[in-house]
């Protein structure tokens, strides 16, 4: 008995790199309380709250029972989901699912993390079999993906990884809520600190604090809620198996094989797209460095090995491009892993809604996609839609 | 409500103080294995097979980020969708129940799994649910915390350490008609009482003991379940509820929580009076009081009337609403399982196969399960034939 | 302003340790036996996609769980597949401790079959490249059955670019 579901608040906090000034609770309280504006909406509205985040990076075991103080989540339904880089696409499409199955009506979903109460790198290596690859992490720093872009594009990759850079920092300078929102230059990108060759610093993600809220409703709830009601049409997750994860570079068939495109083909065939580029209107991608929008977007958008280096040279994916990709300035710019895919389906549903401000992108935007990404290749795709599905 | 949601095959293992030759996917395999043996369903994407698999996995409890991971591989999480819940396994039995009424999916696999005997200590791991700032620097963890709301609870209704005791002797019991119980013995109330102390009131056979173990389920759409099986068990409520996280913000001695929880299940149910219409149930219980206050919550009995109930001896195995023929946690099931087994234990009672704990023509069952401090977060299902 | 600020709110450092034991199982417990009494390094096949394992497991997780079948003995020489060098002493999970920095890393394809992740000597890009042949240096002495027991690969011989 499925009934539509659609995003009627949206809430963020300002990604930074320091946050001693609150606690995790009051972080997530920002957030929330910023999503109820959003929504109008009051906390006794809301049936139920899910939550994520990534437990090891902040050392608290199940921080959703000291965050009901700060999320509302007192005496409401609720749960904890916790998928990695992927939790904040894994509790949006728990938040679908909840008011779909008609048991709830008005549900929110809550995804942050406080970097800075942890280290980042060390709680993602930890991802590892302890008694194998833990000792071989780079985190979530890995070089590979990058070191095959070079052997197969040469220079002109260096040169499009600094181009997405750019487009980044100059779309998150007009995004109040992103962490690193000063503009870069070429020579800047170019000469930035080595971290693992060959990735740079600002090829990379930074480690942000931050919480993102989504509420979601109802379709007869929704529109008694607002007017602009931002409609869920699908949500696909597509796992994969453990590995060590660079060893996935060996495959012949990768792009066939990963799961981005594997989940990509499944969003399009249900939902009846043959063109993503032409068909969706904009796309939040969860890249955690430029190396990998570069390759992935190629899985995503069904393109040949080097065809998104095109469109980038090209202008497509600028905020004022055809086909715009990360207008927020996207994961490269802000990071607090636990939100991040959230902040993914929260930014595509801003840019629908009309309401993104100055990162609001110049063409009209009806279809948008949000992509997750996390462990060992996970992938999980939203597609979102300004009319009702 | 439209269709429902049917149980069509469970699993799991025997629960052990150690299972020291298994990795923890190893372990997770062995229910995992049998419910699809039970069932014949492979993992395909065309609707004929499992759509959705659902761990029930914690990072800290397995030292690792993304301890879903591993898991994957033996729930068929390859190319598909998975997804992991770090709770207790009931909220994974939950929230199966939900993604099937979404109609996003028909068929879920649900595993839990947990080793308590992996960390040096499990209080190093429960401190770390406190808060960092002002709690866990006492040095609380679940067992010190679990000892404030027994003596609360006792202050308050003046439940006595003999009551409490009568849970331990009645689980132990019970244990000895499960096959798949970690320990089974015949206590003595003073047995229990000159049992070495923990944290007064909670003394060695108070609590549960360090446990290992995994169990597994398959759920489906009515219509899919039935052709699953000729037994189908249905869910037809639940609910979940969280309370107050400061142990000094609530009364611990009482369960609002838990009664909304309740009553959020009993509501979908249609169960107008549980002491009644509830034939069996099996609930979450890590030390012995809590299976009185539990009881509460749930309105077998009145508040602060846990202590009459378990007097009573209406909860015994032959008594008018047996509460854990399996034994319960307090014989041996680990954190982030304990809920799921529940769900096992109930499921097997209405299919009319748990052996020598059979209750007689049980036909509506309740499980329940708990996350979090002194039962700070209860999940409730309500299963029926 | 806001520095002053910040030096008036309280940062109390904590440290989460939790020491545990981790049970090899039967498939990566016979690969670190091997690996520590005879410097052998093994995997599994998946009989259902005949691929070769490593590190070997129970089940194989493309084939959603088909149970592993035959061992398979794997050499200790191989090719690089692809490198990154570490420049970043960030905390090591296993140690609490920061690592040692420059370090390297190589997925490095096995002759024969198979391939692994492990560290390589030197790190330095200028001395690495794929397709270079890479060879395991053991510990000699006091193996204990860990995946150190291999120090790392380093390159067979020189190998100019």
């Amino acid at each position: 008995m499925a009934r539509r579901v659609a995003i009627v608040g949206i809430g963020q906090t300002h990604h930074q790199a320091h946050r001693e000034d609150v606690n995790q609770v009051e972080m997530v309280n920002e957030a929330v309380t910023a999503a109820l504006e959003d929504a109008q909406l009051r906390i006794k509205d809301i049936d139920c709250v899910l939550h994520g985040n990534m437990e090891l990076f902040e050392g608290v075991h199940q921080p959703d029972m000291w965050h009901v103080d700060g999320d509302g989540a007192y005496l409401k339904s609720g749960m904890r989901l916790t998928t990695g880089g992927t939790t904040g696409g894994t509790i949006a499409c728990a938040a679908y699912n909840h008011v779909a199955s008609g048991l709830f009506d008005t549900v929110m979903a809550v995804g942050w993390e406080k970097q800075e109460e942890g280290h980042t790198t060390t709680g993602i290596a930890a991802m590892a079999d302890p008694l194998w690859d833990r000792r071989l992490q780079t985190g979530a720093i890995s070089g590979m993906t990058a070191a095959t872009m070079i052997r197969d594009f040469g220079e002109r990759a260096g040169e499009v990884a600094a181009m997405v850079r750019i487009r980044d920092g100059e779309n998150a300078s007009r995004n109040p809520y992103a962490h690193l929102r000063n503009k870069v230059t070429r020579e800047e990108v170019m000469n930035s600190y080595m971290l693992v060759h060959p990735i740079r610093l600002l090829h990379m993600c930074p480690q942000s604090n931050g919480a993102c809220v989504l509420i979601v409703a109802s379709e007869e709830k929704a529109g008694r809620i607002t007017e602009k009601p931002v409609w869920v049409k699908d949500h696909v997750t597509t796992h994969m198996e453990a590995m060590l994860n660079e060893t996935i570079l060996m495959r012949d068939d990768l792009a066939e094989w990963a799961s981005m495109r594997v989940c990509a083909r499944k969003l399009y065939k249900r939902n009846g797209i043959t063109n993503p580029v032409n068909e969706i209107d904009l796309f939040e991608m969860y890249d955690p460095m430029v190396w990998m929008e570069m390759e992935w977007a190629d899985w995503f958008l069904l393109l040949e090995r080097g065809g998104y280096l095109k469109l980038v040279e090209d202008g497509v994916t600028d905020r004022n491009g055809s086909f715009p990709v990360n207008p927020s300035g996207g994961v490269v710019t802000t990071n607090p892993i636990g939100a991040t895919a959230l902040i993914r389906v929260a930014e595509a549903a801003l840019q629908i809604r009309g309401d993104a401000g100055e990162h609001q992108v110049d063409k009209e935007v009806k279809t948008a996609m949000a992509s997750a990404f996390g462990g060992t290749f996970w992938t999980i795709l939203h597609l979102l839609s300004k009319e009702r599905p | 409500m439209g269709q429902r949601v049917g149980i069509v095959a469970v699993a799991q293992t025997k629960y052990e103080g150690s299972k020291p030759a298994l990795r923890l996917a190893e372990l997770a395999h062995q229910p995992v294995r049998e419910v699809l043996e039970q069932t014949g369903l492979k993992y395909t994407e065309d609707g004929t097979g499992i759509d959705f698999s659902i761990c029930a996995t914690d990072d800290f409890w397995d030292a690792m980020t993304l301890s879903d991971t591993p898991i994957g591989d033996v729930t068929g999480a390859h190319h598909r969708p998975a997804e992991k819940v770090s709770q207790d396994g009931a909220q994974a039995a939950l929230y199966a129940t939900i993604a099937i009424l979404s109609g996003h999916y028909d068929v879920a696999l649900v595993v839990a799994h947990c080793k308590e005997s992996q960390p040096a200590s499990r209080n190093l791991i429960t401190s770390c649910a406190f808060c960092p700032v002002c709690t866990r620097i006492l040095g609380v963890d679940y067992l010190s915390a679990a000892a404030l709301q027994a003596k609360r609870y006792m202050y308050k209704y003046g439940i006595t350490r003999e009551q409490c005791a009568k849970v331990s002797v009645k689980s132990y019991k019970n244990a000895k008609n499960n096959p798949y119980a970690q320990n089974a013995m015949a206590l003595t109330v003073g047995d229990v009482l000159s049992s070495r102390m923990l944290a007064y009131p909670i003394s060695t056979l108070d609590a549960y003991p360090v446990s290992d173990g995994a169990c597994a389920m398959i759920l489906a759409t009515e219509e899919k379940a039935k052709r699953l099986t000729d037994k189908p068990v249905w869910v037809n409520g639940v609910g979940n509820c969280y309370d107050c996280h400061h142990l000094g913000d609530r009364d611990l001695a009482d369960s609002d929580a838990l009664e909304m929880a309740a009553k959020r299940a009993y509501k979908m149910a249609e169960i107008k009076n549980p002491r009644r219409e509830i034939d069996v149930a099996e609930i979450s219980g890590q030390y012995s009081y809590q299976e009185l206050m539990w009881s509460e919550g749930l309105g077998f009995c009145g508040k602060g009337e846990g202590g009459k109930l378990i007097d009573s001896r209406a909860t015994e195995m032959g008594g008018k609403l047996p509460i854990n023929p399996s034994g319960g946690v307090l014989p041996g099931n680990p954190m982030i399982v304990a809920g799921l087994t529940r769900v096992v234990e109930c499921v097997l009672q209405l299919k009319g196969e748990a052996g020598a704990r059979q209750v007689a023509k049980a036909k509506t069952a309740l499980a329940h399960g708990t996350s979090g401090p002194c039962g700070q977060l209860h999940s409730v299902l309500i299963l029926g034939i | 302003m806001a520095k002053k600020a910040a030096d008036e709110y309280l940062v109390m450092p904590y440290l989460v340790s939790v020491p545990c034991n981790f049970s090899a199982g039967p498939y990566m417990g016979r690969l670190l036996r091997e690996m520590k009494e005879h410097k052998k390094l093994w995997g599994n096949k998946c009989p259902s996609c005949g691929r070769i394992m490593f590190p070997p497991r129970a089940v194989c997780g493309q084939c959603h769980g088909v149970e592993a079948g035959d061992w398979v003995e794997l050499s200790d020489k191989g090719t690089i597949f692809a490198f990154d060098v570490c420049y970043y002493p960030y905390i090591d999970p296993s140690t609490g401790q920061p690592k040692a920095v420059p370090w390297a890393r190589g997925v490095i394809q096995l002759d024969g079959g198979g391939a692994l992740i492990h560290f390589l000597e030197p790190p330095d890009p200028d001395k690495l490249h794929p397709g270079m042949k890479v060879q395991a240096v053991w510990k000699e002495e006091g193996r204990t059955g860990e995946m150190m027991d291999i120090l790392y690969f380093q390159p067979i011989e020189e190998d100019k670019r």
